[in-house]
């Protein structure tokens, strides 16, 4: 996936992505490209879970796998691109790992990577990384559509994160039926 | 048995189901968003096109679940008040 500081919206995806994965339909949104020109997409809500964490999300489905601004906006992400080390973190308000590597390694197509932020970065922070993004094909519960805001509820199975920056992520998460 | 009814509405509502129906806001809706301009710019209006009715979020996600409690289930025109479309994006994406 493609992490594109000039895609305003929150993520995209390929039509054979979309496919595999339960998504809802939400409607039609426009975009306004870098020409001027007005383009609509068709949008879908779907469920982006971040190792324990997960929140709804828009998705928009094209011809691309891109990770725009408001994906990372929610997320309240903190991106660093070193372009020494030719890698680039993501840190969040994330208190758990995502995807274990050799997993995320198997299953490409499925999950976004970042390369490791550099520890210092990490630790002045107080705050781990993301390593992999799963999205997920659960989707739009009845709890989800029935809530009016993106306001959080702990999910269901009892996962501990009893730290702030975990309750922050919560705060996107509608309320999630295992 | 109700809530059941209606969660199965709202699963009903899959992308294949709607794929091809695009429809677009009237003018008298698009007057309505206008008028609303200085008060909401930069919020989304997720538009229901039967009714015509408005609802307003600060995203996308919160717009169509507030119109999803009032319509479970159906699509929604999506227009951010004040501005000629909901996102932008500087790189070009292909339409499919």
């Amino acid at each position: 996936m493609i992490f594109d500081s000039g895609f305003a919206g929150s993520v995209s995806i390929p039509e054979a992505w979309a496919d595999r994965l339960d998504l809802r339909y939400a409607g039609i949104q426009t975009f306004a490209l870098a020409n001027g020109q007005i383009v609509e997409f068709p949008t879908y809500l779907g469920i982006i879970r971040l190792g324990q964490a997960a929140g709804l999300f828009e998705i928009i489905v094209t011809g691309e796998a891109l990770l725009g601004m408001e994906f990372l906006q929610r997320l309240n992400a903190r991106v660093i691109m070193d372009c020494k080390m030719e890698t680039l973190s993501v840190t969040g308000a994330l208190t758990r790992q995502g995807p274990s590597k050799s997993k995320s390694s198997k299953n490409a197509g499925s999950y976004w990577r970042a390369s490791p932020p550099p520890r210092r970065a990490g630790s002045r922070n107080g705050r781990k990384s993301v390593t992999g993004i799963l999205i997920e094909s659960s989707l739009i519960l009845e709890e989800a559509a029935r809530t009016a805001g993106i306001h959080g509820k702990r999910r269901s199975n009892g996962t501990a994160r009893d730290n702030d920056q975990g309750s922050q992520l919560d705060s996107l998460n509608p309320r999630i039926r295992e | 048995m109700a809530r059941k009814n209606s969660v199965a509405r709202r699963l009903a509502t899959r992308a294949s189901d709607m794929k091809g129906t695009v429809r677009r806001p009237s003018q008298r809706v698009l007057a309505r968003l206008k008028a609303w301009d200085p008060r909401y710019k930069g919020q989304v209006a997720a538009i229901e096109m039967e009714s015509e009715e408005i609802f307003l979020g600060n995203d996308v996600v919160e717009a169509t679940l507030k119109g999803w409690e009032k319509y479970p289930g159906r699509a929604f025109y999506f227009v951010r008040i004040g501005y000629p479309a909901v996102h932008s994006h500087r790189g070009g994406l292909r339409k499919q």
